[in-house]
């Protein structure tokens, strides 16, 4: 083994490389010196001192800040998930209502088609035979559509957003349990310490 | 929700290596003040990160993995920003990192603090973290080649400024 093959030797991983970078230190006096050197360098280098009072409690505290800003975005995703529920829910049930009168349907879809006036003759429903007598153009359509707006029933519809707001307050609940239940644990702890 | 396992485990992460940990932030970062914001940085993400890892074979290298890609983030942000308000931060003028009282470790702090990045973050991660040869591969994305003559290297160099 040369001298400018030793550090690799020694910082090697094999055991038999070590010990011959050993050997050739004791019997060389410069790498002897350079082993003292790097054994010096790592216990310096390995050695730490131990942590501050201060900085301990800044690694802890981070626990208490990370919870609390956990509770929160849950509870504020909790929000935003109901209200979510709740826009799909009116959307499928207007789907719903409509889909159980194809005529209406029908109707609806051609007046979004058509928004601008169109002839009654091209209609597909069939208004009032006291009304088409005094149908115009364009002014007719109009009182048409608004008597299939307001016939539509909304009970199920109000009845379904009680339920999801029954189901909002039960996940506020919810939440605010989670965040005493946090709190309890946090004094617990501090109490342990 | 988190459990009390957690909060031990995060406990006894730095019970055993917090002062391994702030040891190599304060030699890669070579001052105190940075070393302390790293040290809460690294804090923040092993909690958010330690709830899904629920069995962590090596916690130390695990821990010093996280605090040293903290330190790289944190590097590539201060360096643009000090290139823009040109503030260098003088490493040696802060009174905390006059810790090291005896004058030999000095004299090897000093000299790791003349070293090239490359050098001293092998150095450092190697021997102060007390990553093996593979984990400090891993952890700075090089081979172990590389590392081994980098440390052979910044040795070579540190021998040189402590004669």
């Amino acid at each position: 083994m040369k001298c400018d093959q030793y550090l690799a030797y020694l910082e090697s991983n094999n055991l038999f490389k070590k010990i011959l970078a050993r050997r050739h230190a004791r019997g060389c006096p410069d790498c002897r010196e350079a082993h003292s050197t790097f054994q010096n360098i790592k216990k310096t280098l390995s050695v730490s001192e131990s942590l501050t009072t201060q900085q301990k409690k800044l690694w802890l505290n981070v626990v208490q800040s990370e919870t609390v800003e956990t509770s929160e975005s849950g509870r504020r995703a909790n929000f935003k998930i109901a209200s979510g529920l709740i826009v799909t829910a009116c959307i499928l049930l207007g789907l719903f209502i409509v889909s159980q009168n194809p005529e209406e349907k029908q109707e609806v879809k051609q007046i979004t088609e058509n928004p601008k006036p169109v002839q009654p003759k091209e209609k597909t429903i069939v208004p009032h035979k006291k009304e088409k007598a005094k149908t115009e153009l364009g002014v007719t359509h109009v009182s048409e559509i608004e008597e299939v707006t307001f016939n539509v029933d909304f009970s199920d519809l109000k009845q379904e957003i009680a339920e999801l707001e029954r189901e909002i307050d039960t996940q506020m609940i919810h939440a605010q349990l989670i965040d005493v239940q946090k709190q309890v644990e946090k004094l617990l702890a501090e109490n342990q310490n | 929700m988190l459990g009390k396992s957690d909060q031990e485990q995060f406990r006894e992460l730095v019970d055993l290596h917090g002062s391994a940990l702030m040891s190599m932030l304060r030699r890669l970062c070579r001052n105190q003040h940075d070393a302390d914001d790293l040290f809460q940085e690294t804090a923040v993400r092993v909690w958010r990160n330690i709830s899904h890892c629920p069995k962590i074979r090596n916690p130390r290298s695990w821990l010093m993995t996280i605090a040293y890609r903290v330190f790289v983030d944190f590097y590539s942000k201060k360096k643009t920003i000090s290139t823009l308000e040109d503030f260098p931060e003088a490493a040696s003028s802060h009174p905390e990192t006059k810790a090291e009282k005896n004058e030999e470790s000095q004299n090897v702090q000093n000299a790791i603090s003349q070293l090239t990045d490359p050098l001293r973050q092998v150095i450092v991660l190697h021997y102060t973290a007390g990553l093996t040869l593979k984990e400090t591969a891993d952890v700075l994305g090089i081979s172990q080649g590389t590392v081994k003559s980098r440390l052979n290297s910044a040795l070579i160099k540190l021998r040189k400024c402590l004669k």
